[in-house]
C-alpha cells in the first residue's frame, strides 16, 4: 500500500484570482461610500444604511470564492494525483503518471511572491484544449509532485543540454518575430482591457502614439513615424519575451521522458512523457532560415496549447548544428527530415493569391475612403504605401516558400515542410501520430492536375499542416506507397 | 472494403427545402420590395438562378461523387460539391464516434456520423440508419479491439 499526501487544498492565492475578476464591483459600494460620507453628518449610519446592499453582493463574492476555494483539494502519491471539485456533486479525478504526457509548473512574478505555482497536467485524453487538471499549489507541493513523477520516470539521466545565452541574446535580437509581439500586445491589451475602461485604453495608447509620432514627425512624416513605433514596439516585445521566457533554459532527457525548466520571472518547468510526443516541428521566419536558425517545437498533449498562450518551444532559437545534435541526442529514432514530393511549377501562381489579395485590401479601402470621407483622403494616402509592407514582405515569403514546400515519408516517419503566413515550418511526425489526410482539389487545380494536403497530426486540439499545390497523381502515389489508399472512382457505380 | 453512398432520399429533400426556400423569398422580395421593380427582378432571378444551380446541377454532383469506404483498417470519404476532397483516416487513429440524427432521418436520411480521432474529425453524411448503424458498429467493435 502507497502511502499518500495528506488531502490539500489550493495555495490561498487562489482566493485571489477567484475573486479578481468581480472586482469591479466593488467600486459600487466604494463610490456610494463616498458619496454618503461627504454629504452626511451621520455618514456611517447612513452608508450602512444605504450600502447594506452592495455588502451582501461584497460578501457573497468573497463567500463564492471561498466556497469555490475549499471544494478543491488534492493529493498525490508516488503513482497518481487524486483531484477533488465540486459544491454540490463531488467530482473526483485520478490520473495515474503512467498516463501523465505533460506536467508543467508555471510560477509567475505574484505567485513567486507568496510561494505559489500554477500546476496543469495533460493527458491524452484531454477534452479540446483544456488540461485535465489545473490547479495551483504551494511550492513545496508542486516540487514534491514533480519529484514523484521525476521519480515514477527517472531510470538514468541520459543527456542534458542547456543553449547558449549569447546566441539566445544575439538571435533574438536579429529574428525575434514582429508578428508574434504584434500578438502578443493584443493579447496583453485583451488582458488590460478587461481590467481597466476601454475608452481609457484607447484613448492612452493613441495619446502615446500621437505624442510619439509628434517627436519623430519632425524627420519624418507622422503616419511613418507612427508606423515605425508600432513594429518597433510588436519587435521589442517579442524580443524581451524570448529572453525573458527561455533564460536558463535547461532540456534533460532521461529514458522515457523529457524535463525542461527556463524563464527568468516567469519559471516554468515541464516533464514530457516521450512515447505521448505527436510531432516535432521547426519554426523560423525568412531572415532565420537564410541564416540556418531555428526553433525546435514539440506538440503533445497538454503541452503548449493554443488556448493558454503558451509555448511549445523545446529548443529556443539556436543554429541549426545545434538542433541537429539535440534531435540526435533526444530522439535519435526520428529520422533526417526528408522531402520526397515538392510543389508542382503549374501551382506556383497559387503562391501568391493571399498576397494579391492582402495587397488590394489598402487601396480598395482608399477608394471607399475618397466617396464616403473625402477628407481623409491625403491622410489616408501615404498609409496604404506602408499598407503594402506587409504584403510584398508576404509575397517574398511565399516565393521562397514555393521552392521549400514539400511532403516525404523517411524510415515510417513523415515530413511536412510549408509556410503559414509569415513562418516555414518543417514537420516531422510518426506514421502513426497521423490522425487524418484531406486531399483537396479546387476547380483550377484540377484543370492543372494538382492538389492541396492537409495533414492532421494527434492533437488535445486541431492541428494540421497544409501544403499547397502538389501533382495529385504523385500524392497519390506517395501516399499509397505508404499505407493510405486515398485513390477512387469518383462514380461510385463505377 | 465495404462501400457506402449518401441515401438518396437526401437528395430529394435538399432539392424540395431548397425550392421551397426560393419560393418563399421571392414572395418576400415581391411583397417588401415591389416599389423598387428593377431590383426585385434581379434578386428574384438571382436567387432563382442560385437555387437550379443547386438543384439541377451542385446537389446532384455532390451526391455521385460522395462515396465512403471502410476497411478493418481504413475509413475513406471522397466528395465535394465545388472543391474536391479525399478524407482518409486510420480506423487505429478513431478515438470514439457520434451519430447525429435529425427527424425524420429514417425517411430523409439526415443522418451523420462524427468519427473522432485525436486531432482531428471526420463527417459521414447523409447515411441511411442501416448504413450509420452498420459503420457505427464496426468501428465501435475496432475500437473495442484495441
Amino acid at each position: 500500500m502507497r502511502k499518500d499526501s495528506k488531502n490539500s487544498r489550493q495555495h490561498a492565492i487562489k482566493l485571489f484570482s477567484y475573486t479578481t475578476r468581480y472586482f469591479w464591483l466593488l467600486l459600487i459600494p466604494l463610490a456610494r461610500s463616498l458619496h454618503s460620507i461627504l454629504l452626511d453628518v451621520n455618514a456611517w449610519a447612513t452608508w450602512i444604511e444605504g450600502a447594506w446592499l452592495d455588502l451582501v453582493v461584497l460578501g457573497a463574492i468573497f463567500g463564492f470564492a471561498w466556497l469555490r476555494w475549499i471544494s478543491i483539494y488534492y493529493s498525490f502519491n508516488d503513482e497518481k494525483i487524486i483531484v477533488t471539485k465540486g459544491i454540490v456533486a463531488e467530482n473526483e479525478t485520478t490520473v495515474l503518471y503512467s498516463e501523465i504526457s505533460t506536467l508543467s509548473i508555471t510560477q509567475n512574478f505574484l505567485y513567486r511572491l507568496f510561494g505559489a505555482c500554477t500546476v496543469k497536467i495533460g493527458t491524452n485524453s484531454g477534452f479540446m484544449d483544456n488540461a485535465d487538471v489545473t490547479i495551483v499549489m504551494t511550492k513545496s507541493n508542486a516540487d514534491r509532485l514533480y519529484a514523484c513523477l521525476k521519480n515514477s520516470k527517472v531510470k538514468s539521466l541520459l543527456y542534458s543540454v542547456s543553449p547558449n545565452k549569447v546566441r539566445l541574446w544575439v538571435f533574438s535580437l536579429l529574428f525575434s518575430s514582429t508578428l508574434s509581439g504584434a500578438v502578443l500586445a493584443i493579447a496583453l491589451l485583451l488582458e488590460t482591457s478587461q481590467m481597466i475602461d476601454r475608452e481609457i485604453e484607447a484613448r492612452l495608447i493613441l495619446d502615446t502614439l500621437t505624442e510619439a509620432a509628434n517627436r519623430f514627425g519632425q524627420f519624418v512624416p507622422p503616419i511613418a513615424a507612427g508606423f515605425a513605433i508600432v513594429i518597433s514596439v510588436a519587435w521589442a516585445i517579442s524580443f524581451i519575451t524570448n529572453i525573458f521566457s527561455f533564460w536558463d533554459h535547461v532540456i534533460t532527457k532521461s529514458r522515457d521522458s523529457i524535463y525542461t525548466r527556463s524563464g527568468l520571472f516567469i519559471k516554468n518547468r515541464n516533464i514530457i512523457a516521450l512515447d505521448k510526443i505527436n510531432c516535432l516541428e521547426l519554426r523560423q521566419n525568412l531572415g532565420a532560415r537564410l541564416f540556418g536558425v531555428s526553433t525546435l517545437n514539440v506538440h503533445a498533449c497538454g503541452f503548449g496549447t493554443k488556448s493558454r498562450s503558451e509555448s511549445s518551444v523545446l529548443l529556443p532559437i539556436t543554429t541549426k548544428k545545434e538542433i541537429r545534435g539535440t534531435l540526435q541526442e533526444i530522439f535519435p529514432e526520428y529520422p533526417k527530415p526528408k522531402i520526397t514530393l515538392k510543389t508542382d511549377f503549374k501551382s506556383y501562381t497559387g503562391f501568391y493569391f493571399w498576397p494579391i489579395v492582402w495587397a488590394l485590401i489598402p487601396p480598395a479601402a482608399l477608394w471607399l475612403m475618397y466617396y464616403l470621407l473625402p477628407t481623409w483622403y491625403t491622410v489616408a494616402e501615404p498609409a496604404v504605401f506602408i499598407a503594402e509592407i506587409p504584403a510584398i514582405w508576404l509575397a517574398i515569403v511565399k516565393t521562397y516558400s514555393m521552392f521549400a514546400t514539400g511532403i516525404g515519408f523517411n524510415e515510417g516517419y513523415l515530413t511536412v515542410s510549408c509556410s503559414r503566413l509569415f513562418t516555414l515550418r518543417t514537420v516531422i511526425a510518426p506514421k502513426e501520430k497521423i490522425a487524418k489526410i484531406v486531399i483537396r482539389q479546387s476547380p483550377f487545380q484540377r484543370l492543372k492536375g494538382t492538389c492541396s494536403v492537409r495533414v492532421y497530426t494527434a492533437s488535445d486540439f486541431k492541428t494540421s499542416h497544409y501544403v499547397y499545390g502538389l501533382r495529385l497523381d504523385r500524392t497519390l502515389h506517395l501516399f499509397d506507397k505508404n499505407g493510405y489508399d486515398l485513390y477512387f472512382t469518383e462514380n461510385p457505380q463505377g | 472494403m465495404r462501400k457506402f453512398t449518401p441515401k438518396l432520399a437526401a437528395l430529394l429533400t435538399l432539392r424540395i427545402s431548397v425550392l421551397i426556400l426560393t419560393v418563399a423569398a421571392t414572395v418576400l422580395i415581391y411583397v417588401y420590395l415591389s416599389p423598387f421593380k428593377t431590383v426585385m427582378y434581379i434578386l428574384i432571378a438571382l436567387f432563382w438562378a442560385v437555387a437550379l444551380a443547386f438543384v439541377l446541377i451542385l446537389l446532384p454532383a455532390y451526391f455521385r461523387r460522395t462515396v465512403m469506404y471502410l476497411s478493418p483498417t481504413e475509413l475513406s470519404l471522397h466528395t465535394g460539391m465545388i472543391f474536391l476532397t479525399r478524407e482518409h483516416m486510420r480506423v487505429s487513429a478513431v478515438q470514439y464516434i457520434s451519430m447525429i440524427t435529425l427527424p425524420f432521418s429514417s425517411i430523409t436520411g439526415f443522418n451523420f456520423l462524427a468519427v473522432h480521432g485525436l486531432g482531428g474529425t471526420m463527417i459521414l453524411p447523409f447515411l441511411s440508419s442501416e448504413d450509420a448503424l452498420t459503420l457505427a458498429d464496426s468501428l465501435q467493435l475496432e475500437i473495442q479491439k484495441r
